[in-house]
């Protein structure tokens, strides 16, 4: 029984092809996505009442109806479309469980598409030679390229105030590509070492080139449904335990109170007081890693070490890798696997608990814990086999 | 090269803007619960109350944490970098965090956490003339 009004349950998964070059059409890409997704639920078209997707909000994806068009949905009960605001591509799935529970909505589709074109933020832009709004504040100091900019302040503030060092976060990067060496989706298989990690490119120091995901252009889906429904679907029912957001004081990923952590901790709190396990019962955790700091921050956020233990706690990084004690990012996540923006963090733990990862998979996993985002998006969901 | 964005006043930051202008630098200052803020909102995001009021801080500070940004992520910094990006604590409202760049610092690798840093005023002129406050390290 979770913390939901309804029990809800993750019925299927599927991924576009996932590519850092080619020529693509984002519709093809969505369309490829959800029809895996569905196929893997054992569901049609006419079986899915509700779409939620997320983007950044410069119509760089399909709108949720413009989805129903690609699929041939006759009707939704439910839909929304989520800015790029929010917990990442989690935000669509933790939207579609809430609709679930309420009853307002039976079974839900939810996708991220992304290309490099849309989510390369790190690209030279020419910005309007006015800066207004809260730009003024920033663009005239050369403040761009997202959260780059915050995340290399960050890094640099982590170690100064906690301690640990910048092999910390290597040790984040080096793990992406050990997973991501027994995937075949990811797109990044070369294994990696400290000495690679130091040696890249600072795009921001102490960021560094590897800090960074690394943009490719794919889609990921995932339907939602009733633990109730699930449970006559094809695989076994992956429940929702427990879902939480957070965004801390002064929600902002410069301004906020807590700078190294935003609203992880809050999100985590909250997680665990509705879980019906916690965080010593975790199995495998599939944790954002747009940048390695983020996934440092959920780590201890959500009490797998205390704050500040990051760097005693991985060691030399077997911990997380595999064969590990606590497997992390079992895909490569976005650092190797690509950035899919999210919602493959929540793909992959609903694979590796209905054991179907193959060479990289869990033996026994039961529990997984996913987060999304960092700072004023946080968002997390704990999963668990049927 | 493409001009460097300039700040547009607003009826929120105007007052920020006029206050750089005459070489003073301000936090936004709430008076119901006694903390302050920036960039100055028209409210205090720490309590909600209506009406925060700039208020002079001395502009000497500390460096809550830096970067030296070495790919221009905006053309119009194609030539600037590598530059320094920082947040500053003001020692007279350290709860607040001002974004600045730290001139006159080697670029080689990023001012430690904690250096003692005060304000200056870069003026930016012509058309929209406006200055921008921008702190350096203390004796640097």
């Amino acid at each position: 029984m979770s913390g939901l009004a309804r029990d809800v349950a993750v019925a299927g998964v599927g991924y576009s092809t996932v590519a850092r070059a080619g020529d693509f059409d984002v519709r093809t890409l969505t369309r490829a996505a959800c029809t895996a997704a569905m196929a893997d639920a054992g569901v049609g078209p006419a079986d899915i009442d509700g779409i939620v997707e997320y983007q950044f909000g410069q119509g760089d994806a399909p709108s949720a109806v413009g989805a129903q068009r690609l699929l041939g949905i006759p009707d939704l009960a439910m839909f929304n479309d989520l800015m790029g605001t929010g917990p990442s591509g989690l935000s669509s799935a933790l939207d579609a469980a809430m609709a679930i529970a309420a009853g307002v909505c039976e079974t839900v589709l939810v996708y991220r598409c992304i290309t490099r074109a849309s989510g390369h933020t790190g690209a030279v832009r020419t910005g309007p030679p006015e800066a207004r709004g809260a730009l003024q504040f920033a663009a005239p100091y050369g403040y761009g390229g997202g959260i780059i900019p915050a995340m290399a302040m960050k890094k640099q503030r982590r170690v100064a105030e906690l301690g640990g060092s910048y092999a910390d976060y290597g040790r984040i990067a080096v793990n992406a590509r050990r997973w991501a060496a027994l995937n075949e989706r990811a797109v990044l298989r070369e294994p990696l070492t400290l000495d690679d990690y130091f040696a890249a490119r600072p795009v921001a120091d102490p960021l560094l080139l590897l800090d960074c995901d690394y943009p490719v252009n794919g889609a990921c889906a995932v339907v939602l449904t009733s633990r109730e429904r699930a449970r006559d679907l094809r695989h076994v029912p992956v429940v929702v335990d427990a879902l939480a957001y957070g965004t801390g004081a002064g929600a902002d990923w410069l301004y906020g109170d807590d700078f190294l952590f935003g609203g992880t901790i809050p999100c985590a709190q909250r997680l665990w007081a509705k879980a019906s396990v916690g965080p010593a019962d975790v199995d495998v955790a599939e944790l954002y890693d747009g940048f390695t700091h983020i996934t440092i921050s959920w780590i201890e956020a959500l009490g797998l070490c205390g704050i500040g233990e990051f760097h005693d706690w991985v060691d030399d990084g077997d911990r997380i890798g595999p064969g590990g004690a606590l497997p992390v990012n079992t895909s490569g996540g976005q650092l190797a696997e690509g950035r899919l923006h999210g919602l493959a963090f929540l793909a992959e733990a609903v694979q590796q608990l209905r054991g179907e990862c193959g060479a990289r998979q869990v033996p026994g996993a039961e529990v997984a814990v996913v987060a999304n985002a960092h700072g004023p998006q946080s968002g997390a969901m704990v999963l668990v086999r049927d | 090269m493409t001009a460097r964005p300039r700040p547009v006043p607003d009826p929120t930051s105007g007052a920020y803007w006029a206050a750089a202008g005459r070489g003073e630098l301000t936090v936004a200052q709430c008076d119901a619960c006694g903390r302050a803020h920036h960039p100055p909102e028209p409210a205090c995001p720490a309590c909600g109350a209506d009406g925060p009021r700039p208020r002079v801080v001395s502009g000497r500070g500390t460096v809550f944490a830096a970067c030296v940004v070495r790919q221009a992520f905006d053309a119009a910094f194609a030539d600037a970098v590598p530059y320094h990006l920082a947040l500053v604590a003001p020692d007279d409202a350290p709860e607040v965090r001002i974004l600045t760049n730290l001139l006159g610092a080697d670029a080689a690798e990023p001012v430690p956490v904690g250096t003692p840093v005060e304000v200056g005023f870069e003026r930016l002129d012509g058309p929209g003339a406006v200055a921008l406050p921008q702190f350096r390290v203390v004796g640097g």
